[in-house]
């Protein structure tokens, strides 16, 4: 099974809470999101995509409700609280240091 | 949380507020989750459908067809099911449905075995019971605050003195403490007695306190009903009140507020009810709760006579003391202040030390009150071990059953393994069943409690231990449940990691027997091995209590007691004081020494063994006191015919005499052969001077002339005087007509050998009836103050050999079923031995021998184990030490011979194995 490692775990929760940031989506809308922000790069199955979400809903830090999509269908449309906006800062500055720092890293090594 | 948090929300109060919301709205969600399953469920397919047709759509609009573009979107999703069930697993709702199955499964394998069921439910029933019958009165005298406010800075005053620790103040005590101690916020005393009680023409006896007038103020406690003493109340000018405890009130008055105001009569002398106290309050002494509280000062009014020396003699040690410390002064920091304080707060004692120990004031937490049980929580203590011990024996044998079951469903578990069952699963599923298993038995074991705690209050004297009565409380029921939960775990999880250790080959092959069985059965011999050396621990213990209550009993106390009588009365009660109560005395003794079928009978203040102290310091004119020479002797005062009646022969000199009772005459003492040894030296003591006590108050005050300038009239054998335990003291008797005014003590009286119990007790009430009609007089065989003092032994013995039986038969049970599996483990190969000319006599040794060095391993490791533990016992032992060698053979001879004759059966079955049905069954 493509069960995603910790790091994606991660990476896919902060992606999803960022992409809800923007606005309210459904679960369908959001995996064509992903698919278009990160290029491909990280391989997102839409089987994990859906368990992430239930996890993140269940976690509080985002809610969710059913409303007609764009083709008058109904969806379940997802969207930040307050605290996953709270998480979603955290995350992204964690994301931040690290990045800067790995990068720092690989700069020290070039130069 | 993190920085970003904080940023929004400095208030740590909102911050607070703010994460209980949270917790809250989480909390919905997943109760949702669980209580709306159909509708989560249904939600849950639309929202992945939704996805699978948009999808679809997608893929068509690229070109696939309907079928491909369908089977695309599927794919993407790599097992929607499973998704699904990962879905749930993140709203945690997978744990309790899973739960609920693994109780119903658990449910269904219990009742397929019901006899299994019922002797493991059993076993634990009684185990967990007894566990939370010693845990409540454990958690009664030990664990549980009094009920007042601010219990936690409320200390306990004692003295350490050079005799014992004492926690007795006299009033003196009181006012210096107060007064003179800095640290002190307040200081409260009292001092509780039994008093008559008469109201509404009805007499009763109630547990009464002399309470300082700040009692209430100090333990913050509120009235019921009218008001509470207050200082002023507590004076030799102030009116006669009275206040009652709650349930008092509530028994004897149904509540009725209209008591306040009432003259009730308290020792024959009136008192007016004024309130009464807060309910749940008892006084500070745990097991005796309080009916009735008086002011100390009157004292002086029911008993003028005795209550002006208990105030006003500083060697009065009457009270019991409690102090609430000022604020910011800590136990810690007042301990070492107090402890060097004291000789010079004591006027009673301090004068008095002239040799080298000074005796200290101590203060110790008081918010669990003051017990007089320390001792029978202490054996109270070693008790509880043992249940413990029992009941891990039992988990033992409750493990290796779960463990032979698990061997006979391995093939079940590597079925469901093979076909895809996680083993977690599989795991908690066995957990479960142990839960289930403790769980019933918990709960019988705490219906069960109540009626095990009053077969341990047996062992107490009737009437007194009514506090320690059992009732389910919030920690009493919590103790049950954490032993439940920890024997399920403890006789569970091996079982349950054991049980899913299956090769998974096992599921095709036909036979399978042996394989994987060596390991397991090593397993459950390792726990039967623990098994026994946890009783080897119990029966050391019950063998040490044995062999020490029977040196108790056994223990020469110098006098004899059989056919020996106690009588208590108390004239004063009934108002007869003074020379009346004197010459009551006098007569009712004289008339028994007339009494046909009496040897002799005489009044002693002190009861041999009953625990009373009274020492003091012995002054010996010729004698020089060594550095460090502790000089305290024991004193009682008795009458004439003492001796004889005690049986304690008159080694030099004479016995107290009618004559010896004039108080202007020279005043005579005895004193024993240790006495002689330590201050005489071997000279001739007859007719020495000898003083009591040092120091000014005793040379000067004319209270203590009777202490002083004492002629030896005579030595007695050395007899015990508190416990028959203690080291040999020096006593020294007074003469009991001459020394004070007041006689009072209980008489003893000697029958001649073939007087009946009932005919010595109908022989002494017509006397008394004869003497004084009406006065109320209790008769006592003497035993039962030697009874009372071993009762704490007794208990313990009986209950250390009641559960080291037990521990030895479980051992032996765990024993004989290990055996018996290995025996049918071991057939094929039994048979094969036998084929080959193997005697039946050599099997026998073979599985004989095998049983054996598990003992000895269990023995191995129980000896050091019981050494090790029972450490604790050391104060509860006399005359027998832990390592006491006939009791340490004694034990393991004991556990080997137990041991082998569980093992005897299985043996002699293996002995008994057909060779070539057992080849043939393979």
């Amino acid at each position: 099974m493509s069960k995603p490692s910790d790091l994606i775990q991660g990476t896919l929760d902060v992606l999803i809470l960022k992409i809800l940031a923007l606005e309210p989506q459904n679960g369908w809308a959001i995996s064509q999101r992903l698919k278009q922000v990160s290029a491909d790069v990280l391989q997102v199955s839409d089987g994990s995509l859906y368990p992430a979400l239930h996890k993140l809903e269940q976690e509080g830090w985002i809610k969710s409700e059913w409303k007609a999509s764009e083709n008058n269908r109904k969806a379940k449309f997802y969207s930040l609280t307050r605290p996953g906006k709270r998480q979603l800062e955290k995350q992204a500055g964690e994301w931040d240091r690290l990045s800067s720092a790995i990068s720092a890293v690989l700069h020290l090594r070039e130069g | 949380m993190g920085p970003a948090f904080e940023r929004d929300f400095r208030g740590a109060a909102s911050q607070g507020r703010l994460k209980r919301m949270r917790w809250l709205y989480k909390l919905r969600l997943r109760l949702r989750s669980i209580l709306r399953r159909s509708r989560v469920e249904q939600e849950l397919s639309a929202e992945l459908q939704y996805h699978l047709e948009r999808q679809s759509e997608q893929n068509r609009l690229r070109g696939m067809d309907a079928r491909e573009a369908r089977f695309a979107a599927l794919r993407s999703f790599d097992g929607i099911e499973q998704r699904k069930e990962e879905c749930r697993d993140r709203r945690h709702v997978a744990v309790f449905d899973q739960l609920a199955q693994d109780l119903r499964y658990a449910v269904r394998t219990l009742r397929k075995k019901p006899v299994f069921t019922a002797a493991a439910v059993v076993s634990l029933a009684l185990g967990i019971g007894v566990n939370t019958a010693v845990f409540s009165l454990l958690n009664t005298l030990l664990l549980t605050k009094l009920p007042i406010r601010d219990p936690d800075n409320i200390y306990q005053l004692t003295v350490q003195r050079r005799t014992a620790t004492s926690n007795a103040f006299s009033y003196a005590n009181y006012r210096r403490l107060q007064n003179d101690v800095p640290l002190f916020m307040s200081v409260t005393i009292w001092d509780q007695t039994d008093f008559n009680f008469e109201a509404d023409r009805s007499k009763i006896q109630v547990h009464g306190a002399l309470a300082s007038g700040n009692f209430f103020e100090f333990m913050k406690v509120r009235a019921a009903a009218g008001r509470l003493f207050e200082p002023s109340d507590d004076s030799a000018a102030g009116a006669s009140v009275a206040v009652l405890g709650y349930g008092f009130w509530k028994r004897q008055f149904a509540g009725d507020p209209g008591v306040i105001g009432k003259i009730v009569q308290i020792e024959r002398t009136p008192f007016t009810v004024i309130g009464v106290a807060e309910d749940g309050f008892g006084g500070a002494e745990i097991g005796y709760p309080q009916d009735v509280y008086v002011p100390v000062h009157a004292i002086l009014r029911y008993a003028p006579g005795s209550g002006a020396v208990v105030l006003e003699n500083p060697g009065s040690y009457a009270f019991r003391a409690m102090v609430r410390l000022k604020p910011g002064i800590t136990m810690r920091a007042a301990g070492p202040v107090l402890r060097d304080l004291w000789p010079r707060l004591d006027e009673g004692e301090a004068p008095m030390m002239r040799d080298s120990f000074r005796p200290k004031l101590e203060i110790s937490p008081g918010a669990f009150g003051v017990s007089g049980w320390a001792e029978f929580s202490q054996a109270l203590i070693v008790v509880m071990v043992l249940v413990g011990l029992v009941l891990l024996i039992m988990c033992a044998n409750l493990a290796s059953l779960l463990l032979a079951r698990a061997l006979g469903r391995k093939k079940e578990i590597a079925v469901r393994l093979a076909i895809g069952a996680n083993r977690w699963r599989l795991i908690r599923q066995s957990l479960t069943e142990a839960l289930a298993l403790a769980l019933l038995g918990g709960m019988a074991g705490l219906l069960l409690a109540g009626s095990l705690t009053k077969v341990l209050l047996r062992f107490l004297p009737p009437g007194e231990a009514g506090f320690l009565a059992f009732h389910v409380d919030g920690r009493i029921a919590g103790f049950a449940a954490a032993a439940s939960l920890g024997t399920a775990l403890l006789f569970g999880l091996l079982p349950a990691f054991q049980s899913v250790r299956v090769p998974l080959h096992l599921a095709m092959s036909e036979s399978g027997r042996s394989q994987g069985l060596a390991r397991r059965s090593w397993l459950t011999r390792a726990v039967v091995a623990i098994q026994v050396s946890v009783s080897v621990v119990l029966v050391v213990g019950s063998l040490l209590f044995a062999r020490s209550l029977q040196n108790v009993s056994r223990a020469d106390l110098g006098f004899r007691r059989d056919n020996l009588y106690q009588l208590s009365l108390d004239p004063e009660r009934e108002g007869i004081r003074g020379e009346k109560s004197d010459l009551l005395y006098k007569r009712i003794v004289d008339e028994l020494n007339g009494t046909p079928g009496v040897i002799a009978a005489g009044v002693s203040r002190m009861v041999p063994l009953s625990g009373g102290m009274w020492w003091d310091a012995a002054v010996v004119p010729g004698h020089s006191i060594a550095p460090n020479e502790v000089t305290t002797v024991f004193l009682n005062q008795v009458s004439p015919a003492y001796f004889r009646t005690f049986g304690i022969p008159v080694m030099e000199g004479r016995e107290f005499t009618g004559a010896d009772d004039k108080t202007e005459d020279q005043r005579v003492a005895i004193v024993n052969q240790s006495f002689v040894r330590h201050f005489f030296e071997g000279r001739d003591p007859l007719g020495r001077i000898v003083n009591l006590g040092y120091g000014l108050a005793f040379a000067t005050n004319p209270r203590y002339a009777a202490f002083r300038n004492l002629l030896i009239v005579g030595v007695v054998a050395d007899s015990k005087y508190a416990d028959p335990r203690e080291t040999q003291k020096d006593l020294m008797y007074l003469a009991m007509y001459q020394t004070r005014q007041d006689i009072n003590g209980s008489i003893l009286v000697r029958f001649k050998p073939g007087v009946t119990q009932t005919g010595a007790e109908r022989q002494i009430r017509a006397l008394a009836n004869r003497v004084a009609a009406g006065l109320d007089v209790k008769i006592n065989p003497y035993d039962d103050v030697l009874r009372r003092a071993l009762q704490r032994d007794r208990m313990v013995t009986l209950l250390s050999a009641v559960f080291g039986l037990l521990g030895l038969v479980l051992a032996c049970v765990g024993l004989y079923g290990v055996m018996s599996q290995s025996v049918a483990a071991r057939t094929s190969e039994i048979g094969i031995r036998m084929t080959l000319g193997a005697h039946a006599g050599e099997v026998q040794g073979m599985i004989l021998r095998e049983a054996l060095l598990l003992i000895a391993l269990g023995v191995a490791v129980g000896v050091p184990l019981a050494l090790a533990s029972l450490r604790i016992t050391g104060g509860l032992l006399f005359g027998v030490r832990i390592y006491d060698p006939q009791v340490l053979v004694g034990s393991v001879l004991l556990m080997g011979l137990v041991g082998a004759a569980s093992a005897w059966l299985p043996a002699r079955r293996a002995s008994r194995i057909d060779p070539s049905a057992a080849l043939r069954s393979e």
